[in-house]
């Protein structure tokens, strides 16, 4: 039989329905236009209502939770009881490890406040268990409409009592969004949009890492003794990041423009397998393509500093090759890494999700002695329209990988 | 050590500890975590039952604006409006032997504050518990936590005191009602 809950009410799960171990979990949404976009998420919860590590919150870019415990049903949502929910997660409870006393299920709404939205403009929001065994729905909570300022709701949790497991419909929430209902649970989230404006003094040095904030900040590599060694340029994306909820589809490529002495001039980018050669000319080389940026390390651009005299000037970009243009949730960060120096870090903060190109850092030799790194992070439709900004000259044709 | 208290458990309370005269009621709940909610205000209040189970008068209803019954046997130490700060956020002083003794029984109860209004309920409230002191010794006799047997109520008769030919036994009631402090009264027989 099916229980309808109130805002506040606990109810059983596995004591009034022995054997039960196979749940589905379904939430849904109704928005009144397709401007509010409306993200759910699964935390998992120690006894202090606390998460242990960042892994521990379960979402489209991090859908899997330990042990097979809860999982994400991205493709092949059912239809339960004439419904198939927004959003469906598979909990198997006996494979939640003990540590876990309860599992949060939220709803947020993406950049609610920088929109002026909120949990009153959107209707019919509910959660629901079902046994995935029988098919039947066991409980279900709509939680109304009785909201005002909040951008992120917790509309219900699972939670381990006297050894069964129970739900308890919450329906309350915070102002912040994601990043309150995160900080609520113990998990600090980097947002620019709650970050404090960066003042415009000289950028924050600690003994690792520079950081380039600001258009044209240039900063010269450290010299050494001997001839340089290789530079690597990594770009790399945080996938878990929460606020990378729509990541799936984007591809960031990094590539970068190269002027040579000698006048030769080129791209060095996985469109068209111009991956370069480091030890050969033009001495500059591109690792394999991170198509889905699962790899934790990035992509990853190298320069060899021995060939100093013979590079003039690079341009370090990255592009969307295929994938929503969403610079702004991509949250890209440029590091420099030379061996003996501090990182130097480029973070791509302005967006501008109209375009497909972002020329991130224009590295120049200066008198043979080093390279200079300057920050760009400036965007352009395609090749043409960088190449121009930058007085590259090179033909374009359109290429594919 | 403190007894975990059952619904509809009913415990001696003098018999078991001899000489127990002044208990405290001590009431206790968190914050609303929740920014988008209103706090929660929680009250402890105390009926001053006759034979019939009624107030015989309203100076037998003690509450945040009736600090005491008649002769002072029963008093509230005070109103807490939010539930900040650990430990208990309300206290009753009790002392069994200057009780009037037309008063067969004390009943406890803890409400809400403008549930309706707020659109809270029990269910909402974290850790709210209640426990009965010894206030002589300090040593907590009786403990009952709300959590997990109520939710969808805004109105809680937790416990009653009452006579047990001379001696004082504690029933742990744990009826919820959902008309708040206001069905109550209305209960014990006054307005």
């Amino acid at each position: 039989m099916m229980t309808s809950l109130t805002k506040g009410q606990k109810a059983d799960l596995t004591k009034t329905n022995p054997g039960l171990n196979n749940l589905i979990v379904g939430m849904g949404w109704k928005t009144p236009n397709s401007s509010i976009e409306v993200d759910f998420s699964a935390f998992l919860l120690s006894a202090t209502s606390k998460v242990t590590k960042d892994e521990d919150l379960i979402f489209y870019g991090n859908p899997q939770g330990p042990g097979g415990s809860i999982t994400v049903i991205e493709s092949g949502k059912q239809n339960y009881s004439g419904l198939v929910d927004q959003a469906q997660l598979s909990i198997n409870l006996q494979h939640v490890p003990s540590s876990y006393e309860r599992i949060s299920f939220a709803l947020t709404i993406y950049e609610g406040e920088k929109r002026g939205q909120n949990f009153s403009h959107i209707d019919d929001s509910y959660i629901r268990i079902i046994d995935s065994l029988s098919g039947k729905e066991l409980i279900h909570y709509n939680i109304g409409k009785d909201f005002s300022v909040e951008t992120a709701i917790v509309v219900g949790e699972l939670y381990r009592y006297n050894g069964e497991w129970k739900f308890n419909a919450i329906g309350s929430g915070y102002s912040g969004g994601l990043e309150a209902l995160c900080s609520s649970f113990g998990i600090e989230v980097k947002s620019e949009s709650v970050a404090p404006p960066t003042p415009p003094s000289i950028p924050p040095i600690n003994l690792q890492k520079i950081e380039l904030k600001k258009r044209g900040d240039v900063i010269n590599l450290q010299k050494n003794a001997g001839p340089m060694g290789e530079i690597l340029v990594n770009l790399n994306w945080n996938q878990k990041s929460p606020s990378f909820f729509r990541s799936k589809g984007v591809d960031l490529d990094l590539a970068c423009l190269f002027e040579m002495k000698d006048g030769g001039k080129g791209a060095i980018q996985a469109l068209g397998n111009s991956f370069g050669d480091l030890n050969r000319y033009p001495y500059i080389s591109l690792d394999g393509d991170d198509r889905t940026g699962s790899v934790t390390t990035g992509e990853n651009l190298r320069i060899n500093g021995k060939y100093l005299s013979e590079i003039e000037r690079i341009v370090i970009y990255a592009f969307i090759y295929e994938g929503i243009t969403n610079w702004s949730e991509a949250d890209g960060l440029v590091t420099i890494k030379q061996a003996g120096g501090p990182d130097i870090e480029v973070r791509l903060t302005e967006h501008n999700n109209h375009k497909r190109m972002c020329a991130i850092a224009m590295i120049r030799n200066v008198n043979n002695q080093t390279f200079s790194i300057e920050r760009l992070v400036e965007y352009h439709q395609g090749h043409k329209e960088m190449d121009a900004a930058y007085n590259w000259n090179m033909r374009w044709t359109a290429g594919s990988k | 050590m403190a007894i975990n208290l059952s619904k509809g458990q009913k415990i001696d309370l003098t018999k078991t500890n001899p000489g127990l005269s002044k208990v405290l009621v001590g009431l206790g709940w968190d914050t609303n975590k929740y920014d988008g909610g209103k706090d929660f205000d929680l009250d402890a209040s105390a009926f001053c039952l006759n034979e019939s189970g009624k107030a015989s008068s309203e100076k037998d209803f003690i509450f945040f604006n009736n600090s005491q019954n008649s002769n002072g046997s029963v008093l509230h130490t005070g109103d807490n409006r939010t539930g900040d700060g650990d430990g208990d956020d309300e206290q009753l002083k009790v002392d069994l032997s200057t009780i009037p003794g037309e008063v067969q029984k004390v009943s406890f109860c803890i409400t809400i504050h403008e549930a309706q209004e707020r659109s809270q309920n029990f269910g909402q409230v974290s850790n709210a518990y209640v426990r009965i002191v010894n206030e002589d010794t300090n040593e907590e006799i009786i403990r009952y936590d709300l959590g997990e047997d109520f939710s969808v109520e805004t109105a809680i008769v937790v416990g009653e005191l009452y006579r047990h030919g001379t001696e004082w036994k504690f029933s742990a009631v744990g009826s919820g009602y959902q008309n708040g402090l206001e069905g109550l009264v209305k209960d014990f027989g006054l307005a």
